[in-house]
């Protein structure tokens, strides 16, 4: 008995409980700390070594080289695909904050609060289907002989199918699809966090709806604005089953280089560097719209 | 603050525009499931139950299905493991080293998973282990194992101490403590736990893509029908894949919403 309780006793004083469980906080934690050092960074780490490697007879070899990233930096196809990529992700943040604002501003301000949660829940619904069965279903709705152009032609809208399938904007319909909740989401929560009593005041003041709209909401919702186009953009960025899918083959995006130089060349050491530099891009990109949000913190204040 | 009529009536219109847009792909992929025509096209040919037989009597499609089902059980077991130890440990730093400590482990989330993909595939080649379902497994749990800490975190930190240092003072070690007090009154957080990451990693593509070998999962047979044409028997996979993530995701959430275990 005596025995058991020896942990709650040091030289025969009581130790505090917290002390002593604190003292083994470590030895929990260490399992799911070291799958992660062993499985998240150690291969994130090898990523960004192994694009100074080569690959020997199908074997990655630690040979230090720059060739793999002078080879990506000299080829005319692989700088066209990353300004697609750019373009792509960059549009599909655009579209996406322009139809979601509204959305979330009739969620956070219109919308009677007891019918909130139904609606919310409506809008991550469609994340229950399997992301490559819902753009095979856009192949579906916007094919020449799609759901869409039928309806459209039915109606007598256009005489001929609007050709949607295989070119960016299908693409981007894609991605906006997918990603239009995320961004809701983040500014749902801005923007029900924003005080009442801050518009009663600007209007109090002497402000219209409009003014009331772009000095008070709008700077108070950068937040989600930005934190949601952080995320948008990193995963429209590195997505390459929308544009494999909706946006057909002709034009390549960037993450596409990466599986194929897995799958067709076995070149690691080169899809490695484009995944670097996928990377910086996007930590780029992140530390763009953060250094904005900075700023326009400050301005609120 | 009140808006004018109008503005009120336009943004609810707007709402269930939406909304319909957000759903159109599903109930797309539901209807023709049924439709005869096999190049899922209108006008509606009639009604047909083809795809789902076609899809239940292809071998490599239950085959994948049953090793998706094999890694996200494994996915959903590790994790809770992981998650369990880690939010029990988390129990008693500040709020600060905590949230630091959340921060480093759930970073696999913020960074493209085709990176992860990559970086595993390079890194278990290397330590030659070559690409197999239990290497997708223990992709998937790179990313499944923070959340189910955070689910379980959550739930712990709804529970009183009060019940574990009884037992300790009633003689139970530290382990016995755990398995006997803790574990019970953290139950829902981790059957929740388990079923989302299991959904997850059910339904996860990229990494799959890059470990997986000669058996594939569902997500990866699925690149490879899509690649090979129009096939109906794909909006059957859809519609199902929907019904059983959809009631997974229910059955967790009710788990979770269960305020208190009864006593026994």
């Amino acid at each position: 008995m005596a025995k058991r309780l020896a942990p709650n006793t040091k030289g025969g004083r009581p130790v505090k409980t917290g002390q002593f469980l604190r003292g083994s906080a470590g030895l929990w934690l260490a399992p799911i700390a070291g799958w992660q050092l062993l499985f998240y960074l150690a291969p994130v780490a090898y990523v960004f070594l192994s694009g100074f490697w080569t690959m020997k007879d199908f074997r990655l070899t630690p040979s230090w080289t720059l060739a793999n990233y002078r080879q990506i930096l000299s080829e005319p196809m692989y700088y066209r695909a990353y300004v697609t990529s750019l373009g792509l992700s960059l549009g599909t943040v655009a579209l996406t904050i322009a139809l979601a604002y509204p959305l979330a501003y009739c969620l956070a301000f219109i919308v009677p609060r007891k019918h909130r949660p139904v609606l919310l829940v409506a809008l991550i619904a469609p994340f229950w289907t399997n992301y490559l069965v819902r753009a095979y279903s856009w192949q579906t709705i916007l094919a020449n002989s799609g759901v869409l152009n039928y309806v459209l032609m039915a109606l007598g809208i256009v005489k001929a199918p609007v050709e949607i399938l295989f070119t960016h904007r299908a693409t981007t319909i894609g991605l906006v699809h997918y990603l239009l909740a995320i961004m809701t989401l983040n500014l749902y929560t801005t923007l029900e966090n924003i005080e009442p009593r801050l518009l009663e005041a600007s209007q109090d003041l002497g402000a219209n709806r409009l003014q009331t709209f772009f000095r008070v909401t709008l700077p108070l919702s950068s937040g989600g604005l930005v934190t949601g186009s952080m995320f948008i953009f990193v995963l429209a960025f590195a997505d390459f089953v929308s544009p494999a899918v909706l946006g057909g083959q002709m034009q390549r995006v960037f993450p596409q280089l990466v599986v194929d130089a897995v799958q067709w060349t076995v070149n690691w050491p080169v899809a490695s560097a484009f995944a670097v530099i996928m990377v910086a891009t996007i930590l780029l990109i992140a530390g763009l719209l953060g250094r904005k949000l900075n700023v326009t913190g400050g301005a609120v204040k | 603050m009140s808006h004018p009529r109008g503005v009120r009536l336009l943004l609810t219109a707007y709402v269930y525009l939406m909304l319909l847009f957000l759903f159109l792909p599903i109930i797309v992929t539901i209807v023709f499931s049924f439709n005869l025509d096999r190049f899922s096209s209108l006008p509606w040919r009639g009604f047909t139950l083809t795809w789902y037989e076609r899809l239940f009597s292809n071998t490599d499609m239950l085959d994948s299905l049953k090793n998706s089902l094999v890694v996200g059980l494994a996915v959903g077991a590790a994790s809770v493991v992981l998650g369990f130890s880690g939010a029990y440990g988390l129990r008693n730093w500040n709020a600060r080293r905590k949230n630091l400590f959340m921060l480093a482990m759930i970073s696999p989330l913020a960074v493209p998973w085709m990176l992860l993909g990559l970086g595993i595939l390079v890194f278990l080649n290397n330590i030659g282990l070559q690409r197999s379902l239990l290497a997708v497994s223990i992709g998937h749990t790179v990313f499944a194992a923070p959340l189910a800490m955070m689910i379980i975190d959550a739930r712990l930190a709804t529970l009183p101490r009060s019940l574990e240092e009884a037992a300790w003072d009633l003689g139970a070690n530290r382990i016995r403590a755990v398995w006997d007090v803790v574990v019970p009154q953290a139950l829902p957080g981790v059957a929740a736990a388990f079923l989302l990451t299991f959904t997850l990693s059910f339904d996860e593509f990229i990494i799959a893509w890059f470990l997986s070998g000669f058996d594939v999962t569902l997500p990866v047979r699925i690149w490879g029908m899509m690649r090979s044409g129009v096939n109906p028997t794909l909006n059957a996979i859809g519609a199902i894949v929907f019904v059983i993530s959809i009631s997974l995701t229910a059955l967790s959430q009710v788990i979770l919403r269960r305020k208190e275990v009864p006593a026994k």
